[in-house]
């Protein structure tokens, strides 16, 4: 931008001193025609040694008969017409372009008529055929008698100058389109005033160039700049420098900011003084912006990168090019060390091959990301589990840049899941066990009750004739006894199969459990029994809500007293459960008992009014709970029960 | 039924009053059956081993000393000789386990001994009935299927 600026300066001051020098030897050739017309007044007649001040002259001189051969030419004309010295004399018309022909006569008709022409500008051809401009100031010499019988000429070769002038042109039409159209801001200022501005920089501050003129730096320049401008500004005045830069909020008409990035160079007149300025002001607000915002994310990058937990290193050319601190702490090793450090220095004897194989892969580009679990070894020789995640970065033709690397330490989290399965084991063999136990001390029960049973049968059977009605009356209770004890051995076993099982869950039909647990029941013909709306396939252990509802219906038909028993089930569904209600018009309970029911071996009744293990509702209370959900129970004395079962949807419920 | 042989049933069961219940029940019953006993499975299988007429149907307890009823069963179905015989298991075991081990080795029948005795008798009676009625090879059937494949 500045250099042809500077350009056209420089040319157009050339041109005017061009100008001033042709101007002075035209006075001096006046003069000295002046003097030659008194000379051959006085001689009569014009020597061929004519005056020699003209061969020093800078310019060409020639001097011809009227005829056009050259009678005399100085050094430069020699020159100019690429003449040998010893080719004199030769005729000028050898010298005129084609172009020029007609033009030239008719200027010789004029030199010849009114004795001179001045500022005959033509194209010549030299003698060695080379086209040059030309400009001729002539006139014509005279005899004592006062007539033409020579004539004489300067003719100055202003190729360059006629270059010069095209070019300048040319370049002026492009530089004011540049000046106008250009995206950047271009301001000329002296004495810190503007004199002239383009279009973008109007643009940029909303100031008409009117109105710049009249601004002060004080005007456009962020307070906290000004000290920093006007130094600059007094640095380039003092012309200690040619040229500054510098980045600045320049104020709008409106009162708003932009950022600038400007470039300000003096441009020296030919005295070498300051003639103006030339700044180029660049708006640079969203870039500003841009990279602020790039700065902030990178910042925070690092931020998140240095205070991960997670372990992260670049990998680059097998060397850990850049590692946060979490990777430092994790291998023991500083930046600097681990940044002349391999992967193999790293790892576990054990787990170097597979390392390095691995490693090899992401390299060649085989792979892209990898994730394993290996040993590291700390610099203390301490070992760490870790995963290890190598995710390759590749450039636009696919070569591998670096690699990252992300470790996390498992070392604990391996050992609680190998303590975690043990544990489960462990556990698991112990139900098993205790299942095992169940089972056995259960059949040790219930086998001597059998006996019992069957002997007071027996007794009952053999001595029929013999035994008045109270001892059968005592034998019947000893059965009934019995019976309720081995219900009550059911009731543990069952009890403990629940905890003890493995909690198998699957699809279950609802409707089908209800409907075959009302048919196990014994039902006296006086209760009736209804589903009162379809009941849905639920997710949760079939054998488990099979034994619900069977605790359930039958607590419902045993503890009836009505003469027209009615138990019903009914569904509800809320966004989180499933709830089924089961509902009776029996005896009901005290509310003071509603907590007290679920408990294991409450019963609230005595043996001759219902016959009660009290385990029942403890179990429904166990299944609700692995169901995770919850059990309600709504409740008058002598009119009945609802016992409401919430069950818990699974999160994303296939049903 | 007069018109049926009864068959020969051999009871394995280490409980003395369940012995007698079985005894009383067909008794009772007026069921003509002979009945072997053993109470347990040791002493069944050496029963099984020594005799030359082979029982026809055997009804097994689970729960015994020595040998117990799964292992007697394992012994009878890898016998070539004994493995035809129709085993009926009389438990108290409820355990599923058990219950899927028997039939996976090869049982007949698989009936729960109820507590009260009337029930028991009702059940046992249904099974023998049931049995009798059934057809079932007399004698040494495996030695003749080995002898006929000779």
């Amino acid at each position: 931008m500045i250099a042809p600026t500077q350009k056209i300066t420089e040319l157009k001051d050339l041109l005017a001193a061009e100008k001033k020098r042709s101007n002075a030897l035209e006075k001096e050739l006046e003069q000295y025609k002046a003097q030659t017309r008194y000379k051959a007044s006085k001689a009569g007649a014009l020597t061929e040694k004519a005056p020699g001040r003209f061969s020093g002259l800078v310019d060409a001189y020639l001097r011809m008969d009227l005829n056009g051969n050259v009678l005399e030419m100085n050094e430069s004309a020699y020159r100019l017409f690429e003449a040998d010295k010893g080719k004199l004399p030769f005729n000028v018309t050898a010298l005129i372009h084609p172009d020029h022909h007609q033009y030239a006569m008719e200027s010789y008709g004029n030199l010849i008529e009114k004795g001179k022409f001045a500022d005959f500008a033509s194209r010549i051809i030299t003698l060695k055929k080379k086209t040059k401009y030309v400009q001729i100031n002539a006139n014509l010499i005279y005899d004592h008698l006062n007539k033409p019988f020579a004539a004489e000429g300067i003719i100055r070769d202003i190729t360059v100058g006629k270059h010069s002038w095209d070019l300048l042109s040319a370049q002026n039409k492009e530089f004011s389109y540049i000046f106008e159209h250009s995206p950047l801001g271009i301001v000329l200022s002296a004495e810190s005033h503007i004199k002239k501005s383009n279009k973008a920089f109007e643009n940029m501050l909303g100031y008409t160039l009117e109105e710049q003129k009249e601004l002060e730096p004080e005007d456009l320049f962020f307070p906290s700049m000004l000290p920093k401008v006007k130094e600059m500004q007094a640095d380039m005045e003092a012309q200690q420098k040619s040229q500054i830069q510098l980045e600045s909020f320049l104020r709008r008409k409106d009162g708003t900011f932009m950022k600038a990035r400007i470039n300000s160079t003096n441009i020296l007149a030919k005295n070498g003084k300051i003639k103006h300025q030339i700044a180029i002001v660049e708006d640079i607000t969203t870039l500003a912006m841009q990279t602020n915002i790039i700065e902030e994310q990178k910042k925070q990058l690092d931020i998140i990168v240095d205070n991960s937990p997670m372990g992260i290193a670049l990998y680059e050319r097998g060397r850990f090019s850049k590692t946060n601190r979490a990777f430092q702490k994790l291998t023991g090793y500083s930046e600097e060390e681990l940044s002349n450090m391999t992967f193999e220095h790293i790892t576990h004897k054990e787990d170097q091959d597979s390392t390095m194989s691995h490693y090899r892969k992401i390299h060649e580009g085989k792979l892209d990301k990898l994730t394993m679990q290996k040993r590291y070894l700390k610099k203390n020789g301490e070992l760490v589990m870790a995963r290890t995640s190598v995710s390759a970065v590749k450039d636009s033709e696919a070569n591998v840049l670096y690699q990252v690397v992300m470790v996390e330490d498992v070392t604990e989290q391996v050992r609680v899941e190998a303590q975690k399965e043990a544990l489960l084991d462990t556990l698991e063999e112990s139900n098993t066990q205790l299942r095992e136990y169940a089972h056995i001390v259960s059949h040790d029960l219930k086998s001597p009750l059998r006996s019992i049973f069957t002997l007071v049968s027996w007794m009952k059977e053999d001595c029929k004739d013999k035994i008045d009605e109270s001892t059968e009356n005592n034998l019947t209770l000893i059965q009934s006894t019995v019976e309720n004890m081995e219900a009550l051995i059911n009731g543990i076993l069952a009890y403990s199969e629940i905890n003890t099982a493995k909690f198998a869950s699957s699809s279950v039909c609802v409707e089908e459990i209800v409907r075959n647990a009302i048919d196990m029941l014994l039902i006296p013909p006086h209760i009736e029994v209804e589903i009162k709306s379809p009941l849905p396939l639920i997710v949760g252990s079939p054998v488990q809500l099979g034994q619900l509802f069977q605790n359930l219906l039958s607590n419902a038909v045993k503890y009836s007293d009505k003469l027209d028993g009615k138990v019903s089930v009914d569904y509800v569904e809320d966004p989180n459960y499933w709830i089924f209600k089961v509902e009776d018009n029996g005896i009901g309970i005290s509310d003071k008992y509603f907590l007290k029911i679920f408990g294991l071996f409450q019963s609230l009744h005595s043996e001759d009014e219902y016959r009660s293990t009290g385990i029942g509702l403890a179990i429904v209370n166990r299944i609700v709970e692995l169901h995770k959900g919850k059990i309600e129970v709504a409740s008058k004395e002598g009119e009945g029960s609802t016992f409401t079962v919430y069950l818990k949807k699974p999160k994303d419920t296939f049903v | 039924m007069d018109s049926h042989a009864e068959h020969t049933i051999l009871l394995i069961e280490d409980d003395k009053i369940e012995r007698m219940k079985f005894h009383r029940t067909l008794n009772k019953g007026g069921f003509k059956n002979k009945v072997l006993e053993a109470t347990h499975g040791e002493e069944g299988l050496a029963l099984l081993e020594s005799s030359k007429v082979l029982p026809d149907l055997i009804f097994l307890d689970l729960n015994m000393p020595r040998v117990s009823g799964l292992e007697f069963l394992k012994a009878v179905k890898e016998n070539d000789r004994l493995k035809h015989i129709p085993c009926v298991i009389i438990t108290t075991s409820s355990n599923n386990k058990d219950l899927l081990e028997c039939y996976r080795l090869g049982i007949a029948g698989y009936i729960l001994k109820p507590l009260r005795y009337d029930e028991y008798v009702d059940h046992l009676t249904k099974a023998i009935e049931y049995w009798n009625i059934n057809e079932i090879q007399k004698g040494n059937l495996g030695l003749q299927l080995a002898s006929e494949s000779i």
